[in-house]
């Protein structure tokens, strides 16, 4: 058969292997590289045919021996043939494990808390403290991954090793920490997004078998905004962070605005009772009665208020020990995930 | 020698022959060459190479304004003639003038390693 059909049998093969090494070659340089390589593969089949061998075992030899041509194409793409190079490679690893060990145990104990005080047994508790830390270990490790794939494309200076490297080009610790900070509050925002939809379609907890949203129906559409829209302000903030590589005063401020923004309307929705649901708390507290409801609705409003407290006066520490020069006092420390 | 022997040593040879490639296309391509034609001739002074490590390689060096390139469409099959540029010439030197120091050092160390067991 491949006697018989040789000749028709080789063009093909050429053809097929030419396509496959070149399909991934920038656009402009294709067809010269492909008319390249077909003289060289002709040129090297004709040697062997004069050494005695048939055409088409001749071209099955020099085609084997090019190798595999995906591997050809690797050799001729500018692109990263990596999702993520040596450069971020740590950063990605030390933060995707930081926001795993921060992340995971809080989700877990979260969804353990929530399915206790709806009064779930205990398989179901663990089965929902296992289906969530599982959920948010993909999602954290899938998101942080992505931004990392997306910086990696568009931040590395593809000629790198072009410009000669000088004490001045020393990775600032500080830059470094910004740009991890940056992906952490990306990262966190989304998963306080993805939370809050969740919440609202598919529901975290049940009451009686059925889905309840933890947070009150009422909040949609106008609470839900204004906390969608202080996100925002505050990814933004985080960008603002990382362009300007350190914590300014103007920034403290405007960090501190948010804190309290988000402390003001959390606790005016709690004291109002329009935060959480009112069949949760009715299921919830159904046999506590009311001390214990107000003795809860105290120690939230404290966490609220002492989490702002704790953001704004960070910001404040950051931007007051945050030289305006160079890392002239990196001696400080580490700072942030670093 | 065993196959985790044989592919430690085909490693660090791929290693320590990498630079002199280029060094050698370099300096063959005085005279305007093809593809494969390079290829024979790189085989037969003892620069092994294939295929797959040349034709990017030469593109590489293209780019970074090594090489000069041409069709040459006289001959039935057209074929893509490189020659070195003026800068390739002079990388070419630079890179010989190190080979050569490399290999006095080298010279030197296999000398005091002799003395030392003898």
């Amino acid at each position: 058969m491949i006697e018989r059909d040789g000749a028709a049998l080789s063009t093909t093969l050429t053809e097929r292997y030419l396509h496959a090494a070149v399909r991934r070659v920038p656009e402009a340089s294709r067809s010269d590289v492909a008319a390249e390589l077909e003289a060289s593969i002709a040129d090297q089949i004709d040697a062997r045919v004069a050494g005695g061998e048939s055409r088409a075992a001749a071209e099955r030899a020099v085609l084997d021996a090019m190798g595999d041509p995906d591997r050809l194409a690797a050799e001729y793409t500018d692109h990263p043939t990596h999702l993520i190079g040596p450069q971020s490679y740590f950063e990605w690893r030390r933060l995707l494990v930081l926001l795993l060990w921060i992340v995971l145990p809080c989700a877990g104990l979260g969804a353990g808390i929530v399915r206790t005080i709806t009064g779930s047994d205990v398989p179901d508790v663990f089965a929902g403290v296992l289906a969530t830390v599982l959920n948010a270990g993909v999602h954290l490790t899938f998101w942080t991954t992505l931004l990392f794939v997306v910086l990696e494309r568009t931040t590395s200076p593809r000629n790198a090793t072009v410009v000669p490297w000088s004490l001045d080009r020393l990775p600032d610790p500080r830059a470094r920490a910004s740009l991890a900070d940056l992906v952490a509050s990306l990262v966190v925002l989304m998963l306080v997004t993805g939370a809050v939809a969740w919440d609202r379609w598919i529901g975290f907890s049940t009451v009686d078998g059925e889905a309840v949203a933890i947070l009150h129906p009422g909040l949609w559409p106008w609470g839900i905004t204004t906390l969608l829209v202080l996100m925002v302000a505050k990814g933004a903030l985080a960008v603002a962070v990382f362009r300007a590589r350190r914590w300014t005063m103007p920034l403290a401020w405007a960090n501190a605005a948010i804190a309290v923004a988000v402390a003001i309307l959390v606790l005016v929705l709690l004291t109002r009772g329009e935060l959480v649901s009112p069949e949760i708390v009715d299921h919830a507290f159904a046999e506590a009665g009311n001390p214990v409801v107000h003795v809860t609705g105290i120690l939230i409003s404290a966490s609220v208020v002492g989490i702002a407290g704790w953001d704004t006066l960070s910001g404040f520490r950051k931007a007051r020990h945050e030289p305006r020069g160079g890392p002239t006092s990196g001696a400080r420390g580490t700072r942030g995930w670093a | 020698m065993t196959d985790d022997d044989a592919l430690l040593l085909e490693g660090h040879l791929q290693e320590l022959r990498r630079g002199t490639v280029v060094l050698a296309c370099l300096r063959l391509l005085r005279k305007p060459g093809y593809g494969y034609g390079l290829l024979e001739e790189l085989t037969r002074r003892g620069f092994s190479t294939d295929t797959n490590t040349l034709y990017p390689l030469l593109r590489r060096l293209e780019k970074q304004g090594l090489l000069e390139s041409r069709w040459n469409t006289d001959e039935s099959r057209p074929r893509k003639f490189y020659s070195t540029s003026p800068a390739g010439h002079a990388l070419a030197r630079a890179l010989s003038d190190d080979f050569q120091a490399l290999a006095t050092a080298i010279a030197a160390l296999s000398q005091e390693d002799l003395d030392d067991r003898a």
